[in-house]
């Protein structure tokens, strides 16, 4: 699987730009390494600046590093080896009210709560395959086991 | 490397490889949450929900640990914070420095700013700049004379004024946001219908 990722740059050079009809969700941060998103189009490299949208998977390789900023504030670093699916992100900037579900298939992701759990703590969580994370306001490291190499 | 060291390396590594890929006996698997401390040291929670009940973490450096073949709820244990820092360090290496946040004023009744509000600009565009994937969001407010649909609008072409005063600074406009707040964030509380210029305002959040 993580043999996989490593091959995987599928660089399609007809989408180097975000399409503008995708509602942006976040933004990424800091990029080291090897950070990539994966969505209906296929895999590309991500880079600062670079918009994210609900359901990117965000993935990082060995050694490598991400952190993006939700458009409520919510700030969320993956560590290396990992995988984010930005599951569902709804949110209102006037009235400061969204949801926010992501879910993190493998390795580790540390979240820092914004705005939306600030205003309604039952509308953001992380999901794994054996848990369900709800934040109260928050700071934390969710990690969890590769299920591939556990088979 | 030597070519050498190499064909030395390659048994070994292929040892190692076999030796991961066998290694499926004990499938201790599952997810494991680390409750941080607050920057302020206020108090905060997770609430982590396994396949057979949940557990609350209250305490910083708290970790719950949701098993895949769990019969009971997740187990609690504490960690050393120095131990949470040098393992997932680069959790903390990648976060993005703090947001910075400037409050611009307009002239009365007009579409220009203060002085030393227009003075802030170029520090606001400069400071943006120095980060990675920054983004500014422009974030208007109003007082609370008028209706709060009126001021939702307001508060938004006070933004939009600001943003357009950005174009051309050459700071990306994809990363610029432009938010109305209307009267829901009053810099100082007032009854409804009470003017006050210092709750017309914006504030600049660069991240």
């Amino acid at each position: 699987m993580i043999c996989i990722a490593f091959l995987g740059c599928f660089c399609t050079p007809g989408h180097a730009e975000v399409a503008s009809d995708a509602v942006k969700a976040g933004t990424i941060k800091v990029v080291r390494g090897d950070v990539r998103v994966a969505d209906a189009r296929g895999e590309r490299a991500l880079a600062p600046g670079d918009s994210l949208t609900q359901a990117d998977h965000v993935i990082t390789g060995a050694d490598s590093a991400a952190s993006m900023v939700m458009r409520d504030g919510t700030t969320m670093m993956l560590g290396p080896r990992s995988l984010v699916d930005l599951k569902t992100f709804s949110y209102n900037s006037t009235t400061e009210q969204g949801s926010l579900v992501v879910s993190l298939l493998r390795g580790s992701l540390r979240m820092i709560s914004g705005l939306i759990a600030h205003n309604n703590p039952q509308a953001v969580a992380v999901t794994t395959r054996t848990a369900t994370i709800g934040v109260r306001g928050t700071d934390f490291i969710v990690e969890v086991d590769d299920e591939a190499k556990a088979q | 490397m030597k070519r050498a060291t190499r064909a030395a390396l390659l048994p070994l590594l292929s040892f190692a490889l076999l030796a991961l890929g066998g290694c499926a006996a004990p499938p201790v698997t599952g997810t494991r949450v680390i409750l941080l401390p607050q920057p302020d040291g206020s108090s905060s929670a997770v609430i982590v929900t396994g396949k057979a009940g949940e557990q609350r973490l209250s305490q910083p450096y708290q970790r719950a640990n949701a098993r895949d073949a769990e019969k009971a709820a997740p187990q609690v244990d504490s960690l050393a914070s120095q131990q949470i820092a040098s393992q997932f360090k680069p959790l903390f290496d990648a976060a993005p420095p703090k947001p910075q946040r400037y409050t611009l004023y307009f002239q009365t009744g007009s579409a220009n700013l203060v002085p030393e509000s227009q003075a802030l600009l170029p520090e606001v565009i400069n400071e943006a700049i120095k980060r990675s994937g920054a983004e500014l969001v422009i974030i208007g407010h109003t007082d609370t004379v008028g209706s709060q649909e009126l001021n939702d609008n307001l508060s938004l072409r006070r933004a939009q004024l600001v943003v357009d005063m950005l174009k051309g600074s050459g700071f990306p406009l994809a990363r610029i946001e432009a938010v109305g707040r209307g009267e829901r964030e009053l810099a100082v509380p007032t009854r409804d219908e009470v003017p006050e210029p210092r709750n017309r305002r914006v504030q600049v959040l660069i991240r």
